[in-house]
């Protein structure tokens, strides 16, 4: 896969915001082994900090985070003026998950575990929106 | 010498011998049995020929009946004067009764002459055809007229006069036979006792037993036997009693026994008994020493009861609560499985996705041989993380015996936040941990102990559902209780208990929960009980409420 930055960089830089140290590391891992560059936050809250959504072409962000929930975090992007194309991720696809990401803007979203096909296939439909 | 006076000294000798002898025939048949009616009958037969009279009879006054009546016990008499049988009752008129008192209170004997008695004795006189009568109530108990026997010898054949020493023979015989009575109606009260107590033994499947070490000779009563699976025995019983313990239990026994002589007082101990038809039985022992005075054991005495019922019992109920904890506990995680799955899922999906990205290294045209590496590198961690989820998982539905061993609580403590941790983040709270550090260990079953304290931090989620999510906080402290061993705290930030919660909280059933099953403070409880634990609702000091139990440390350990 081609990993032209829709802002015209070199690579296209992906986001991926996840509690869970292992799922994070992997995916920058998956990532960066997909041509992507790829900046891990811990935190909603870090990410919001840390990063100006400028350098960010995409997001990955878990739905159930500690303290703001994946879901909260794009509603404040939205609010702030700056959406990102998402992508949530799940680590359990449960009613509940599903009634919180229909509050937002129809969202892809994928459950771990889930294969590089299927991440592609997302980021594919994101980028391209 | 003057002829007479010999003659008449060896008369009186004679006498004398005939009473001796006829004392002796008395005493006889008396002692030949037990059995209060053939004695009798025995020995008025020797009254009779004793006397040569034509009538003995043995009655008792009985007040029992209205009137007073003269209830005949036994009678023996020669052909033609056989009169009333015994077991009739003669009702007493106002002047026979009149009679009565005096012949039972006062220490006779007394004669009568047919044609010289008061008319109310010669009318019984005339009623068997007795011209003369000696008659006596042994006074056996002093100054009761109820107790005494009443003895008549009566001569029907001619009005005999009865001699000084004929009197005074019939009064020794008198005396001997109430003797003889009293004793049997004793000998009577203590067999119909014992009856009793062996009934009330075969009733309560106990008995007693006695044993002398000198001659290993054991005496039991039946029910003993019985329950000890021997014979019953009509003296002691030599050994033998040994092999009917179970062969798994011997060991028991001697320690049972060995405790019984080491001790000073009363010990107990309990083996399993094979009875000759193959059945077992659980028997319960409680035994006492006698010792002389130098301390040498003389005897010992005990009980020993049938709890074979009691046992299975108490088995069939630690079944049950284990089961029951058993349904707890996979209801409990059934109520965090989606938690949990997510828990399984974060290092699978890490997995799946470092394997992916390994195989696009490897596909390059130029392999990253190091990213390969760093990659596999990293399934390994999260492989091991997954099983580590996994067995967390397994030993909270484990259905083992319980286990008590060694426990470090502060382990437990994170291990059991490890595996709750998605759930109490899902729903936004918390957590704190203050753990003392160097706890002894407690000693306890881990599947146990951790249930309890899955089902307080879950009673803590649920009792700060209706709290602001930012002030959901759940603290968990643990410290060393010198008493009662280490005491583990589980503190929310809810809206707390009020007085008749905290008092009712836990009962079966009792529940605040829409859905709750009330059951999970109810099984807390008993299995720290089991543990010789204690869970409590603290008084809380701020907002929300406290549940506290402690888990005993390990005896002997230092503090």
């Amino acid at each position: 896969m081609t990993a032209r930055s829709p802002r015209g960089s070199t690579r296209t830089t992906i986001a991926v915001v996840d509690d869970d140290a292992g799922v994070r590391n992997a995916l920058h891992t998956l990532l960066r082994s997909m041509g992507f560059e790829a900046v891990t936050f811990g935190s909603a809250e870090a990410f919001l900090a840390e990063r100006s959504c400028e350098d960010i072409d995409c997001l990955i962000v878990d739905l159930h985070l500690p303290g703001m929930n994946g879901v909260a975090l794009v509603q404040e992007l939205a609010d702030c003026g700056t959406p990102l194309p998402t992508i949530l991720i799940t680590a359990h696809a449960d009613p509940d998950s599903l009634k919180l990401i229909r509050q937002i803007a129809p969202t892809p979203h994928l459950t771990k575990p889930f294969s590089d096909a299927e991440l592609s296939e997302a980021l594919r439909c994101v980028l391209s929106a | 010498m003057d002829g007479t006076t010999e003659k008449q000294t060896d008369e009186e000798r004679k006498a004398h011998l005939y009473a001796l002898e006829s004392m002796e025939r008395v005493s006889q048949a008396i002692q030949a049995t037990d059995d209060l009616e053939p004695m009798l009958d025995h020995v008025l037969d020797a009254v009779l020929e004793i006397f040569g009279c034509d009538r003995a009879v043995l009655g008792t006054w009985s007040d029992d009946l209205e009137p007073t009546s003269l209830v005949i016990l036994a009678k023996r008499a020669r052909p033609g004067f056989a009169g009333d049988s015994p077991g009739v009752a003669h009702a007493a008129d106002s002047s026979l009764a009149a009679m009565a008192r005096v012949l039972r209170t006062t220490d006779g004997p007394f004669q009568f002459l047919l044609e010289s008695a008061p008319t109310a004795v010669a009318q019984v006189m005339a009623r068997f055809r007795a011209q003369s009568v000696l008659t006596m109530t042994a006074p056996s108990e002093v100054g009761d007229p109820k107790t005494g026997y009443h003895v008549t010898i009566a001569q029907g054949s001619y009005p005999r006069v009865w001699t000084e020493l004929e009197v005074r023979l019939f009064q020794q015989i008198g005396r001997r036979l109430d003797d003889a009575l009293h004793r049997i109606s004793v000998l009577r009260v203590l067999r119909e006792s014992e009856a009793r107590l062996e009934e009330a033994q075969r009733v309560a499947h106990v008995g007693h037993w006695e044993f002398d070490p000198d001659t290993d000779g054991l005496i039991c009563s039946a029910e003993a036997y019985r329950i000890l699976g021997l014979e019953p025995q009509r003296g002691p019983l030599i050994g033998g009693f040994r092999e009917r313990v179970h062969p798994e239990d011997r060991l028991a026994r001697e320690r049972g026994i060995h405790n019984l002589y080491a001790g000073a007082s009363a010990t107990e101990w309990e083996y399993r008994v094979v009875r000759p038809s193959g059945e077992v039985r659980v028997v319960h022992l409680r035994g006492n020493v006698t010792r002389d005075d130098s301390g040498r054991p003389r005897r010992t005495f005990g009980t020993v009861q049938d709890v074979t019922e009691q046992r299975l019992a108490e088995a069939a109920l630690r079944n049950a609560q284990r089961e029951l904890a058993h349904v707890a506990r996979v209801s409990t995680m059934a109520e965090i499985g989606s938690s949990i799955a997510h828990e399984v899922n974060q290092p699978l999906a890490a997995i799946v996705m470092n394997a992916n990205a390994s195989l696009r290294w490897l596909d390059a045209r130029l392999p990253d041989l190091g990213e390969v590496r760093k990659a596999v590198q990293a399934i390994l961690g999260d492989a091991h993380r997954a099983s580590q989820v996994v067995e967390r998982i397994r030993t909270l539905v484990r259905r083992d015996a319980p286990d008590a061993k060694p426990l470090n609580v502060n382990e437990l403590i994170e291990d059991t936040l490890a595996l709750l941790r998605v759930e109490l983040a899902r729903n936004e709270i918390s957590v704190q941990t203050e753990l003392t550090a160097e706890l002894p260990e407690a000693v306890g079953d881990r599947v146990q102990v951790q249930q309890v304290l899955v089902n307080l931090i879950l009673n803590a989620r649920d009792a700060m559902e209706s709290v602001p999510k930012t002030a959901r906080l759940l603290t968990i402290r643990t410290r060393l209780d010198q008493a009662e061993g280490v005491a583990i705290e589980v503190r929310d930030s809810g809206k707390g208990l009020d007085p008749e919660q905290a008092d009712r909280l836990f009962e079966p059933f009792y529940s605040t929960k829409p859905g709750g099953l009330g059951m999970g403070l109810a099984i807390s409880r008993s299995i720290v009980k089991a543990h010789r634990g204690r869970l409590w609702a603290a008084p809380s000091d701020g907002p929300g409420a406290t549940l506290i139990f402690t888990v005993p440390v390990a005896a002997g350990r230092p503090e």
